[in-house]
């Protein structure tokens, strides 16, 4: 008896545990350290606002508005003398902070959710798919908007908007992946083997299936960072005077002939955070699944 | 030597990365036009990576660093560089995977026309009738009807037969074989190698037969060449090498093919 | 063969029942858009101080003095005779007449989006395909994670800032003066440029997967050139998995019209929306939903079926 729980014990390890272990960091996919340095930097840089920062970003200047770059204000100021570097620096605080939390709610829900109907099956998971079909059917930006004028705007509105559809994808891959991952060879043998059953989809399932919705929540964080300054641009979202990075490019917008860089900085803000994510959600991506 | 159908010399074969090991060295022998020469090896020998240099076509990040070649006193590789780039005329190849090597969307006799218009500027019906002659050739009942078919319509052993077809389809003077039969049942396993003799004796096409199974080998072919680890081991005339085996690897070979043999009596 | 048709026919009476199914939905979750509301819908509309009068014709009109299900049979049935959620609030004319009025310029935004989409990235995925690994590639694929991270009335911005304002290649927005279509290709560009880079990607991966597959180094080894293949061979296994994307995308094609409509101020479904928002008119925003959602249905059931269509294997009883 005592064998045969040897035997089983000895299944292989976590892919990247070997990997790391056998090469070190260095052999590290590139895609993850940049994504990974750059997103730190952004996410210094936003933590860090209050000692960045030059001006309190809700400081008004009305006699030195629309002022071009210069030593006191680094991107110069907008219509309202407002410090453009600082409001880039306070709105990456609200606005990635919300992003996360807006993300991370529909994913841990979604995740729990598709592995609890994943494991059982049955007609409650059909049920819950057919749902999801349905609410995805509506364009995202509808149903943010739609959701939006329900709850109104700023904060709420956001969570409630990306939670409405938010969970969709993870249900869909965790119950696909935790229903594949039951039936493995390996896992049956381990079963088999004599091992519990919470032991099996702790110790192997969970590692071969934790990885996805991960990697989705990363990349997830892209498209909730667009969606809540797309928000703040309309008015919807963010609402002043709290810094935003869309509602900056709103503001920037009628003069953006002149001063450009009030309109264009903010969404190269996002650029270099986007791809900062992209770079960490395909890092991940080759560093834990390298079979995907 | 040279004035045989095809000579390689001193091949080797060399993964891109830096510092690795040769996957393939100094493989040397020669092939007389109609001969049969199957090279034996276990898995990771080096044995498809030679077929595949020959063809021109490696898998990624797998270069030849030395070697000459010769097909029909033409040479097409000196020294590690390709200077024809056209051997596709002389040698035609037989798969490993009948699943994967048919595109799934065209209907096969199709390709086989497609194939025979390609080398002789036939008109479409003459093409046709080509294709519908292979098929018949390599076996395949109602080769009118079949010419329609696409190929999951088949079964493994009958795709098999088509790709033998497709290789076929443009008179090549070298047949080359990557464990054609190694996804197949034993029944259709006999079957295909018969039927690549019959064809190939009949039109003294040359068979360069890869494989791991040594019974299938020893139908086929007269010459054999033993591989491991990318080196050559033993090579000479089949029954010979099979016999006395002088080399302890290919006792050992040899063995574990007994082995197994007779278990499953 | 009348195995065959049976068997295509099944295929597609089960994609017509899934979609119809998740039509049925969709009405279900359009009805509910009014009873999400926390608080009193009429309330919202008319504001705190409405006389009582006021709030209680208003409460007729939508029905809300009936029971749910009293409500749900006659959205139904609204729905099955006019096609839309009742009369515009504010217009008082038929919403799906308000609808359809503005379906063409959405309409050919969308489509010109897609094909502009389909164009390039058709064309860049090649590139990267063939040219796997090399610079060329690599180059590609790192402007390709830029696609998702662009919010697409930024881009647009940009490109007012370029082509309308300073080389006036294109009007700035607004629709009429310059020409139906001419107002439409700059919003079809940034639609294009915003969502092309993702399918690159996939394309591209795609199209690696077949052509390192076994036959096409066959066709190869048969002597056939690489532009033959590629056309061939390689292009038709590559679409089918490509034409699937693109009706996926077709939801993020209809959102993001939406933005760009406000961003270039075109007269479609999009502003529409957001009058209606504004005027809180929940019938025009019900009726709106409606057609969106039933509109992603319904292109997604037809590249379904003719994927289904195009590709033998499908037609195959397994």
């Amino acid at each position: 008896m005592s064998n045969i729980n040897i035997l089983a014990e000895k299944l292989p390890t976590h892919p990247v545990e070997a990997r790391v272990r056998q090469y070190g960091v260095k052999r590290l996919p590139v895609t993850l350290i940049i994504g990974a340095t750059i997103t730190l930097l952004v996410v210094m840089m936003a933590l860090l606002a209050p000692i960045l920062a030059t001006h309190d970003p809700l400081a008004q200047d009305l006699a030195n508005q629309l002022s071009v770059p210069s030593l006191q204000h680094l991107l110069g100021t907008d219509y309202l003398g407002r410090d453009v570097w600082s409001r880039l620096l306070y709105g990456a605080r609200t606005d990635l902070r919300i992003a996360f939390f807006a993300a991370l709610f529909p994913a841990l829900t979604g995740t729990l959710i598709g592995c609890l109907l994943g494991f059982t099956g049955g007609r409650l998971l059909w049920l819950l798919l057919r749902i999801a079909d349905c609410l995805i059917a509506f364009p995202f930006y509808l149903v943010v908007l739609i959701v939006v004028f329900a709850f109104g705007s700023g904060e709420i509105g956001i969570y409630v908007a990306f939670a409405t559809v938010g969970w969709i994808p993870y249900v869909r891959i965790m119950s696909t992946a935790t229903q594949a991952a039951k039936n493995q060879e390996w896992a049956l043998a381990a079963q088999a083997a004599g091992l519990s059953r919470w032991r099996v989809i702790r110790v192997h399932i969970m590692p071969n299936v934790i990885a996805q919705p991960i990697i989705m929540f990363v990349a997830d964080m892209v498209y909730v960072i667009v969606a809540i300054i797309t928000l703040g641009y309309l008015g919807l979202g963010i609402q002043p005077p709290t810094p935003d990075w869309g509602s900056m490019i709103a503001d920037g917008q009628s003069f953006v002939t002149t001063l450009w860089w009030i309109p264009v900085i903010p969404g190269i803000a996002v650029l270099i955070t986007g791809i900062g994510l992209s770079f960490l959600a395909d890092g991940l991506t080759q560093l834990l699944r390298p079979d995907a | 030597m040279i004035s045989d159908l095809l000579t390689v010399c001193g091949l080797h074969l060399r993964n891109q990365q830096p510092g690795s090991e040769h996957l393939v060295s100094d493989i040397s022998f020669s092939l007389a036009a109609g001969a049969t020469l199957g090279i034996v090896g276990e898995s990771g020998s080096g044995k498809s990576l030679t077929l595949r240099a020959l063809t021109g076509y490696l898998p990624r990040g797998i270069k030849i660093t030395t070697g000459d070649i010769w097909i029909n006193g033409v040479q097409y590789l000196q020294d590690g560089i390709t200077k024809k780039n056209n051997r596709s005329h002389a040698i035609g190849m037989v798969f490993q995977n009948p699943m994967s090597a048919l595109n799934p969307l065209m209907q096969i006799g199709k390709l086989l026309s497609e194939i025979h218009r390609i080398h002789t500027r036939d008109s479409r019906e003459k093409a046709k009738a080509r294709a519908i002659e292979l098929i018949e050739m390599v076996g395949i009942a109602f080769p009118e009807k079949a010419y329609y078919f696409y190929p999951h319509q088949f079964s493994g052993g009958q795709r098999q037969r088509i790709i033998l077809a497709v290789a076929l389809a443009k008179n090549p003077s070298i047949l080359l074989c990557d464990e054609p039969t190694t996804a197949l049942d034993t029944v259709t396993q006999t079957q295909i190698v018969m039927l690549i003799k019959t064809l190939c004796r009949e039109k003294n096409i040359a068979v360069i037969f890869v494989s791991h199974d040594l019974s299938v080998v020893s139908q086929l072919c007269d010459n054999i060449y033993v591989m491991k680890d990318g080196l050559m081991v033993e090579s000479g005339n089949t029954q010979d090498v099979l016999n006395n085996p002088r080399h302890a690897y290919t006792r050992k070979l040899i063995n574990s093919q007994l082995l197994l043999e007779g278990n499953n009596r | 063969m009348t195995g065959t048709t049976n068997v295509i026919f099944r295929r597609l009476f089960e994609s017509a029942s899934r979609a119809i199914l998740t039509i049925f939905g969709v009405i279900i979750a359009t009805f509910f858009i009014l009873h999400i509301v926390p608080g009193d819908p009429v309330l919202m509309i008319l504001g705190e101080h409405a006389s009582s009068q006021a709030v209680a014709a208003l409460r007729e009109t939508l029905g809300l003095d009936r029971s749910l299900w009293t409500q749900f049979i006659a959205f139904l049935s609204g729905i099955i005779q006019h096609a839309d959620a009742g009369h515009s609030l504010v217009y008082r004319i038929p919403s799906s007449e308000l609808v359809l009025s503005r379906l063409p310029v959405t309409g050919t935004l969308v489509l010109l989006s897609t094909l502009l989409t389909v164009a390039i990235v058709c064309v860049f995925a090649i590139i990267a395909a063939v040219n796997e690994e090399k610079t060329a590639d690599h180059l590609i694929r790192t402007l390709s994670t830029l696609g998702a991270s662009m919010p697409v009335f930024w881009v647009a911005i940009i490109l007012i800032l370029v082509f309308s304002i300073n080389l006036r290649w294109f009007p700035v927005g607004g629709m009429g003066r310059h020409g139906f279509i001419n107002s439409l290709i700059l919003p079809a560009i940034t639609a294009a440029i915003v969502t092309a880079p993702m399918l690159i990607r996939s394309l591209r991966t795609q199209l690696l997967e077949v052509l390192n597959a076994d036959f096409v180094n066959m066709l190869r080894i048969s002597g056939l050139s690489t532009p033959r293949i590629m056309v061939r061979h390689v292009l038709p296994n590559a679409a089918i998995p490509a034409l699937i994307l693109l009706g996926i995308n077709i939801s993020g094609m209809i959102g993001g019209s939406i933005i760009l409509e406000r961003v270039f101020a075109l007269p479609g479904i999009g502003s529409l929306l957001f009058d209606a928002i504004a005027k809180r008119d929940f019938p025009l925003i019900q009726t709106i939903a409606l057609f969106s959602a039933a509109g992603v249905v319904v292109v997604s059931f037809i590249t379904d079926i003719t994927v289904r269509l195009l590709d033998p294997r499908a037609r195959m009883e397994k």
